[in-house]
């Protein structure tokens, strides 16, 4: 049930991550990206990360995205022209792709317990919202006031870039 | 509680909430007034990182996720000193600005509370923040000059190269943790030495490489520096060769000695790559600088080769070499921010950071263009200015662990660096002026920076003990 569950997923994902960049109109492109964190959401749940799945849906489909469609509509861009194929680019893309994906999945592999992280035979242990708060308020303290730093001067940052000039 | 109010970070990270909240009630605040105050709180937490071993004593803290030791301290002071400089910098600069000006001087001190964690993290989850916190602060400071197409250029290639390395670095750190089940920098080395090495772990090695060699500007993850050194306002640029630099040195420091790569098994193979990145890293910074005609470009290209002589060093994997590498820091510190804060000063008044715009300085500025002389010749390496002891320093190191062909090429390239080196101060001193004679005036808070970093690089290079003592304090009592 997992397995089927786990491929349906996986596809859809794949499918929706392929239509982002493969769509001229980009709203629709928006919008395709938005199913992918959508099903990357339901993902999180197979795993028994519910607290994960809330934050991917609220943060990423909710805030991110209204952000992007907003942008979007605000510099109202039209759908792109079709270019020609640059095939040698692609070519070169596709082997780079190809060598990086085969590091990748024979590391996986060798990962230890690796076999048992593709697969789906062992039950992954439940953690709820408090015990991630628990942590973020004990043991990750120091980064976690940090990461407020961060947000600060990223506000900043936009204020200062963004703001008009004052004659 | 306590333990938050010890630590610089946060006493830093006080001033600058502080400044920001008194900027917004008295909007009407000089920037000068903003930048002295700035630096006297940089001043003030310099002075506390002094007996930060007594106050906060030498240990872990926040279960095993920040250090205080003798290398944290020592990289904590250096970026202070960097902070107070750049303020100064700024400081001078900050008029050419057309609106915003105050936050330029404000988001230098976050990008350091930024720096000063980075010198303690000893777990990943802290590294990685307090980097992010580094890096974010430098896309808004590079992009400054909104006025200025080269800075908005500067600006969207650090943006997409910095978020590609962190992309790298952060891929390495996953692939760790799943093998070592832990972020802490001291168990992954216990826990990668007692089971064998597998795929994953070279593979989350050598993508945690990629993503520092980017941030130290490592050939062939150099390609964004003179673009964005050039782009960027000056004194973002000097902080970006240096701060930013030795942030990345830091963090490679600790994961050489004290985690993942200095594995026993993997080590050796560490020790080669870094000998062969510093080799051509050398190579191109040095070449590369020679046909540059605008000095802040130039500057980026040699910053290229600086690094790679303290890869150099580093690559020996001994108590010698990481003697150079902090030794060279130093030396790189004075006079690196020496060149660029003259480079401020003057290419206000000559429009222009061309090597043509300096023609004929001397004449129309005798202490800046001795001022750029002396941090020119010390980067060249002449003998008795602080950079020879750096580079000498280096190529001990690469002697003693028996790297003969990088003995060579550090050779060869301090030679041709003399050449371009020298062929600024040719400028400044046998050229005649290009445009204009009028005289190019210092102030006096300029006039005092100079003489003190001028005093700094010769002085320290005739009279190395301060500096060999500080230095054997952070070898002290480490089993490197």
């Amino acid at each position: 049930m997992e397995a089927i569950t786990f491929w349906i997923l996986a596809i859809g994902l794949i499918a929706a991550a392929w239509s982002v960049i493969l769509q001229r109109n980009p709203v629709a492109s928006a919008l395709s990206l938005v199913a992918g964190f959508i099903l990357l959401g339901i993902l999180f749940l197979t795993l028994n990360s519910s607290f994960l799945m809330m934050v991917q849906i609220i943060v990423y489909a909710g805030a991110v995205m209204v952000l992007f469609l907003f942008i979007i509509m605000l510099l109202d861009l039209k759908t792109e022209e079709k270019r020609p194929v640059p095939y040698l680019r692609l070519a070169v893309a596709l082997l780079i792709a190809a060598i990086f994906g085969g590091f990748f999945f024979s590391a996986l592999q060798a990962v230890p317990n690796g076999h048992k992280v593709l697969s789906w035979s062992q039950p992954v242990p439940h953690v709820d919202a408090g015990e991630i708060g628990q942590l973020l308020f004990s043991k990750y303290v120091l980064p976690f006031e940090i990461t407020g730093v961060l947000l600060l001067v990223a506000t900043i940052g936009v204020i200062v870039l963004s703001k008009k000039e004052i004659k | 509680m306590k333990q938050f109010l010890l630590m610089p970070e946060f006493q830093l990270l006080v001033w600058a909430l502080v400044l920001f909240v008194f900027d917004a009630y008295r909007p009407q605040t000089k920037p000068r007034t903003l930048a002295w105050l700035g630096i006297l709180g940089a001043a003030l937490v310099l002075g506390a990182t002094f007996v930060e071993p007594l106050t906060m004593g030498v240990g872990q803290y926040f279960h095993g996720l920040y250090s205080v030791d003798g290398l944290s301290i020592f990289f904590k002071q250096f970026f202070l000193v960097t902070l107070i400089v750049v303020l100064w910098m700024s400081a001078e600069f900050v008029e050419v600005l057309p609106l915003a000006r105050n936050e330029f001087l404000l988001l230098p001190m976050l990008t350091t509370v930024g720096m000063l964690l980075l010198a303690s993290a000893v777990d990943f989850t802290t590294m990685f923040v307090a980097l992010e916190l580094v890096t974010i602060s430098f896309y808004v400071l590079v992009a400054y000059q909104r006025n200025r197409s080269a800075s908005l250029e500067a600006g969207v290639k650090y943006l997409i190269i910095g978020a590609l390395s962190t992309g790298f670095l952060v891929y390495g750190i996953a692939f760790l943790y799943g093998n070592a089940g832990s972020t802490s920098f001291a168990t992954i080395l216990e826990t990668l030495s007692t089971n064998p090495l597998n795929l994953s772990i070279l593979f989350a090695m050598a993508l945690i490489l990629v993503g520092l060699c980017f941030k130290i500007s490592a050939v062939p993850f150099h390609i964004w520096a003179p673009d964005v050194y050039q782009g960027a306002p000056t004194p973002v640029t000097a902080f970006l060769a240096v701060g930013s630099k030795a942030a990345g040195f830091v963090v490679l420091l600790r994961l050489v000695f004290f985690s993942c790569f200095g594995n026993p098994v993997v080590a050796p193979y560490v020790s080669s790559l870094l000998a062969v990145l510093a080799g051509v890293t050398v190579i191109l910074g040095t070449f590369a600088a020679l046909p540059q005609r605008n000095l802040k470009r130039l500057l980026g290209y040699s910053s290229i080769g600086h690094a790679g002589f303290i890869l150099m060093a580093l690559s020996c994997l001994s108590p010698r070499g990481v003697n150079a590498v902090l030794i060279y820091l130093i030396s790189y510190l004075l006079a690196g921010l020496l060149a660029f804060f003259l480079i401020t000063v003057v290419s206000k008044q000559v429009e222009g950071e061309e090597l043509v715009n300096f023609s004929g300085l001397s004449k129309r500025s005798p202490l800046a263009a001795f001022g750029l002389t002396v941090a020119f010749v010390s980067m060249a390496g002449i003998p008795p200015l602080l950079g020879f002891a750096g580079k000498l320093g280096v190529l001990a190191a690469a002697w003693e662990a028996q790297r003969y062909v990088l003995v060579g090429i550090g050779v060869i390239a301090a030679a041709v660096g003399l050449y371009y080196y020298l062929s600024i101060v040719r400028y400044m001193y046998w050229n005649e002026a290009a445009d204009g004679t009028a005289a190019v005036k210092l102030s006096c808070s300029a006039k005092w920076l100079v003489w003190l970093l001028v005093a700094g690089v010769i002085v320290f290079g005739i009279y190395q003990m301060p500096i060999a003592t500080v230095v054997d304090q952070v070898l002290l009592g480490r089993n490197w």
